[in-house]
């Protein structure tokens, strides 16, 4: 185990308000983002269709990432791009529901024995989001050499065995308890994963992670042994369940970045909610429509784990929650260190959402244009050992190549440096806005 | 401030809430117990010499940003902080218009004219110090024997300060009592001969963790190891490296001068050997120096050098050999 640098989670908790559960009826119309804005899909419905929940309505012709399926039964109003909570315009399908709450399921293969080769494509089909975001789509992660064929040859280290899954039962950022709350809830489908996961992947150990102050029961972690899975708690600091940093938590190997490929170093890292959304799959052929997400209003005392269809948009959403809202300042959707403010409230709220954070005026926190006083804070906070200083004003002035050489692609921007800054300066911001820079000059050249 | 409705911007959505002013604020906070120990020994002089200082400090920052038609950073307590740095590091027997002068050479040249708070090489109350020294080495360097309030009883042992003695007339020192060592009632400039008021200041930035640990460790150190290694060679001629260490300044420059804001090193193998430096150079000056003092040269010097300590980076996470 190696020390991971970052911040305690008390420190950044302003509120542990117990939270509540709610689910909500279904949506009156949703957007289904078809990819991310990485990858596009392909729309397998146009408009006017009749569509029932499940249904694949978009598909990724190489096969690679995993299909798009209606979350709700309805008719598929138009099929357009549209802005994506993390800003970006997605081509997406709306569907306008029907209040229909039939579902189709993939269920022509329950009944025999499973290959291994049947259970990855079951996972597949299953059209599960993951809300980090990792180099291989879930499928082709978790796959044990030669399994999926779909792999393209330029993907390299395909072959390589998988030493160590890691299920990942922290939550990524601090004040956030979904997946917390889904292990507490979910013991038992969690257990039922683990040989399902140990077949596709072979893995030579299966970790669970959890923070330390989560409370794990006698009888599950005697199961959990049982199974051949190491319970390993680690220290209640955020950022500790982002990707990297956990990999080199865990096993003390370092990711190559900024490829970000952590089967290159023999690792896989799926997240507890995944592991359980398999679990469905597998055994009950379900298709993954369904999100919960946290919504939480620290000013307003709100703090309600929703489940919901996926796709719901922002607006519906809140007004179902807090039908007088008044004085919202920002809307954040995915969590207050690594979420993005939005603009619009007609963004659809998908499986990569885990939190949703309401601020009233009272707790915004604002940037100022002030000059870095060196005070070396970032330095000392950052998680990937860079240097937040140097590299801020490096993106700030323009000196682009310098920053590329000092490992800008690394952040994985996180916010500490933000976080900590004395002067507030807007750190993520010039690095994004510096790595779009090298990007768009890479491409023209 | 009128805010507008609705707010967009960039991650992180959340702030520690520290500032500038915090951390200036807590500095100053820090320096409470050595400003008392200052007026403790030498009674209303010292606390008009700082006074004197910080206003000037302040009133120096405001005009020259008002001239040069700069934002107003006056607010961020940093002059306040140099001001009373540099009240500390004179001597009660200093005419008024030092610390007038200091102040101003301090704020202006040694840090507005380099652009402000962290971006000045060197640490801005050294080179209002310096300046002072250099022009005016005789009123520098005449001290007097402090008198304490109340409680002790006037040191008799020295009339010089300990590291005068410590270069001229070495036998002496150890007649002092170890204690009037540590509550610094001993003749010297305002606030570097009280190692228990500086101590307690310096624990509170620990305990605030407005600085960390390996600065003020490593200098205090390797001061000690290379002034061990000198007694060690001739315990006659050189002296025991506590007395180094207790004599003033090296407490006061480790924890609150070496680690001034843009003047430091900010990876820790770089602080450590920043550390190291400083803590050589000040015994290198003390012994074979014209100098009395040596800190303020060691830390001058070791800031030049911080640029090129900073290029001693941490290796980043993920940054590994190519594969494939
Ligand atoms: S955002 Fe990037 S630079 Fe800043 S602390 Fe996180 S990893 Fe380091
Ligand atoms: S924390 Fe802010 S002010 Fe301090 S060194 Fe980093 S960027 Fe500069």
């Amino acid at each position: 185990m190696k020390r991971i640098k970052g911040i305690c989670n008390e420190l950044a908790e302003k509120s542990d308000l117990y939270p509540t559960y709610k689910r909500l009826p279904l949506p009156k119309k949703v957007i289904l983002p078809l990819g991310s804005f990485r990858r596009e899909m392909a729309p397998l419905v146009k408009a006017g269709d009749k569509v029932i929940a499940g249904q694949r309505i978009g598909e990724d012709i190489e096969g690679v990432i995993p299909p798009v399926c209606a979350s709700v039964s309805g008719k598929v109003l138009e099929v357009r791009p549209c802005l994506g909570f993390s800003g970006q315009e997605i081509l997406s399908v709306v569907i306008e529901s029907d209040g229909e709450t039939n579902t189709k399921s993939v269920d022509e293969n329950l009944q025999r024995e499973l290959e291994d080769r049947d259970i990855i494509q079951l996972i597949f089909d299953a059209g599960i989001k993951e809300t980090d975001q990792f180099y291989w789509p879930l499928p082709l992660r978790i796959a044990k050499p030669g399994l999926t064929s779909v792999i393209p040859s330029y993907q390299p280290f395909k072959t390589e065995p998988i030493d160590f899954l890691i299920i990942n039962g922290m939550d990524r950022q601090p004040g956030v308890s979904v997946r917390r709350n889904a292990l507490i809830n979910r013991e038992k489908d969690l257990l039922e994963s683990i040989p399902v996961l140990q077949k596709v992947s072979n893995a030579g150990k299966i970790i669970l992670t959890v923070y330390k102050d989560h409370p794990v029961p006698l009888d599950f972690e005697q199961k959990l042994k049982d199974l051949g899975v190491t319970i390993l708690r680690c220290p209640s600091r955020y950022p500790i369940a982002l990707e990297p940093l956990l990999v080199k938590f865990v096993t003390g190997r370092d990711i190559p970045l900024p490829m970000g490929n952590s089967r290159a170093v023999g690792t896989a890292v799926i997240d507890a909610i995944t592991a359980l959304r398999i679990v469905e799959a597998v055994k009950e052929g379900r298709i993954s429509t369904e999100t919960t997400v946290q919504v939480s209003a620290f000013s307003l005392g709100v703090n309600v784990h929703v489940t919901v269809a996926e796709g719901i948009l922002l607006e519906e959403l809140v007004e179902q929650l807090f039908p007088s809202l008044e004085n919202l300042s920002k809307a954040v959707i995915g969590g207050s260190f690594l979420g993005y403010a939005q603009q619009n409230f007609k963004v659809p709220v998908t499986q990569e959402a885990d939190v949703i954070v309401l601020q009233n005026a009272d707790e915004l926190s604002l940037y100022s244009n002030q000059p870095c006083i060196n005070c070396g804070f970032c330095v000392r906070y950052c998680p990937m050992m860079l240097m937040p200083n140097e590299l801020s004003k490096n993106c700030e002035y323009n000196r682009f190549d310098v920053a590329e050489k000092n490992d800008l692609f690394s952040c994985i921007e996180c916010g500490i440096c933000s976080y900590v800054c004395p002067a507030r300066r807007p750190m993520v911001h010039l690095f994004r806005f510096g790595k779009q820079e090298i990007l768009a000059s890479k491409e023209e050249s | 401030m009128k805010r507008p409705e609705f707010y967009v911007s960039i991650s992180p959505h959340v702030h520690s809430g520290n500032s500038v002013q915090k951390m200036m604020f807590q500095t100053l906070m820090a320096l409470v117990p050595v400003v008392f120990a200052g007026w403790f020994f030498f009674g209303l002089t010292a606390l008009k010499i700082i006074f004197i200082s910080m206003i000037t400090a302040v009133v120096a920052e405001f005009l020259w940003e008002k001239i040069m038609g700069l934002p107003l950073r006056i607010g961020d307590g940093s002059s306040l902080l140099t001001g009373l740095l540099l009240g500390l590091v004179l001597s009660t027997e200093c005419p008024w218009w030092m610390p007038v002068l200091g102040a101003c050479v301090a704020v202006i040249i040694g840090k507005e004219l380099f652009g402000g708070l962290g971006n000045n090489p060197f640490s801005s109350v050294l080179v209002g110090w310096t300046f002072l020294q250099v022009s005016y080495r005789d009123l520098m360097s005449s001290f007097v024997v402090p008198e304490p309030q109340f409680l002790l009883e006037s040191s008799e042992y020295l009339v010089d300060p300990p590291l005068v003695v410590l270069k001229e007339e070495m036998d002496m020192i150890a007649d002092v009592p170890w204690m009037d060592f540590l509550l610094g009632n001993v003749p010297g400039e305002i606030g570097t001969i009280s190692v228990i008021a500086v101590i307690l200041g310096g624990a509170y930035l620990l305990f605030r963790r407005i600085i960390t640990w390996h600065i003020p460790v490593s200098f205090i150190l390797s001061a000690w190891i290379i002034g061990l290694i000198f007694w060690l060679t001739d315990p006659e001629a050189y002296a025991n490296p506590v007395y180094h260490i207790i004599s003033g300044w090296v407490l006061l420059g480790a924890f609150f001068i070496a680690t001034e804001r843009g003047t430091a090193p900010v990876t820790v193998p770089g602080m450590i050997l920043y550390g190291i430096g400083c803590g050589a150079l000040t015994i290198i000056i003390r012994t074979w120096g014209g100098y009395m003092e040596g800190v303020p040269f060691a830390i001058l010097l070791m800031n030049a050098l911080t640029p090129l300590l900073d290029r001693i980076r941490p290796r980043a996470v993920g940054r590994v050999k190519k594969i494939a």
